[in-house]
């Protein structure tokens, strides 16, 4: 997995590549809590994420919890097919904040 | 039937999933069957890895798949020392744990999970099955 990270107005975005599993989510992780350490409002682009684990989905929810405790904003976007399966069958698929696109965080 | 002889490594994983992949494209599953079987198939070996292994990433496993007319049946073996006996935690989800669902999906997603019998070196197995949606048309071709 790689990923890019960009500054969009108040949201950082991250936008990890390719597929997501305990080897690669610590990395995930970090970025995620630096992000939101750094008091910034936190979108995930999953747009080129094509597979994640359980590991993965702790990730995102350690993130989405500390952002509320931070009282930023975290969401997805761009979820495929198998990544979204996930979050359905964790039942996580409601607790996420979840736009199509990007771009449906920034211009909102 | 399908052997695939991996490690613990980010390409051993990677290898593991794509070939389980291609088998279950090949065999007539739909995208979402696969997703779910590959999902089941990599928490199974993770753990594997982080509870037999102690999160030793050389450690060498074993998958066999087979499909038994619209079932199929997986079969994963290890080398590690036999495990304590201890089952491994089974969490339902929840918005406020932030890990433990591997054994929740594995069971959410197959019909059957449970310890195997291990042979000749091996240190522990684990079987698991589903019933395929997308293989019932395979065997209702095969038997007509």
């Amino acid at each position: 997995m790689e990923f890019e990270i960009r500054n969009e107005g108040d949201y950082t975005v991250i936008a990890p590549r390719g597929e997501i599993d305990f080897h690669s989510s610590p990395r995930l992780r970090r970025q995620i809590l630096d992000v939101l350490g750094r008091g910034r409002d936190l979108l995930i682009d999953m747009a080129a994420v094509s597979f994640v684990d359980s590991s993965a989905i702790a990730s995102l929810v350690e993130g989405l919890q500390q952002a509320k405790e931070k009282g930023r904003r975290f969401g997805l976007a761009g979820l495929q097919e198998a990544p979204r399966q996930v979050l359905h069958l964790t039942r996580l698929d409601t607790v996420f904040p979840i736009r199509a696109r990007i771009d449906d965080w920034l211009e909102a | 039937m399908q052997e695939i002889c991996f490690t613990g490594d980010e390409a051993g994983f990677r290898d593991l999933r794509q070939r389980v992949r291609r088998w279950l494209d090949a065999l007539g599953c739909n995208s979402s069957e696969t997703a779910e079987i590959v999902l089941a198939v990599q928490e199974a070996a993770a753990n594997v890895v982080r509870h037999a292994y102690g999160g030793d990433l050389s450690g060498r496993l074993v998958l066999r798949i087979r499909r038994e007319g619209d079932r199929l049946l997986f079969r994963l073996a290890d080398y590690a020392p036999e495990a304590d006996g201890r089952p491994w935690p089974c969490l339902p989800p929840g918005e406020g744990r932030c890990g433990g669902w591997g054994v929740y999906l594995m069971r959410r997603i197959m019909d059957r999970v449970e310890c195997g019998t291990p042979v000749a070196g091996e240190g522990n197995v684990l079987e698991m099955s589903k019933r395929v949606d997308g293989l019932v048309m395979r065997v209702q071709h095969e038997s007509g």
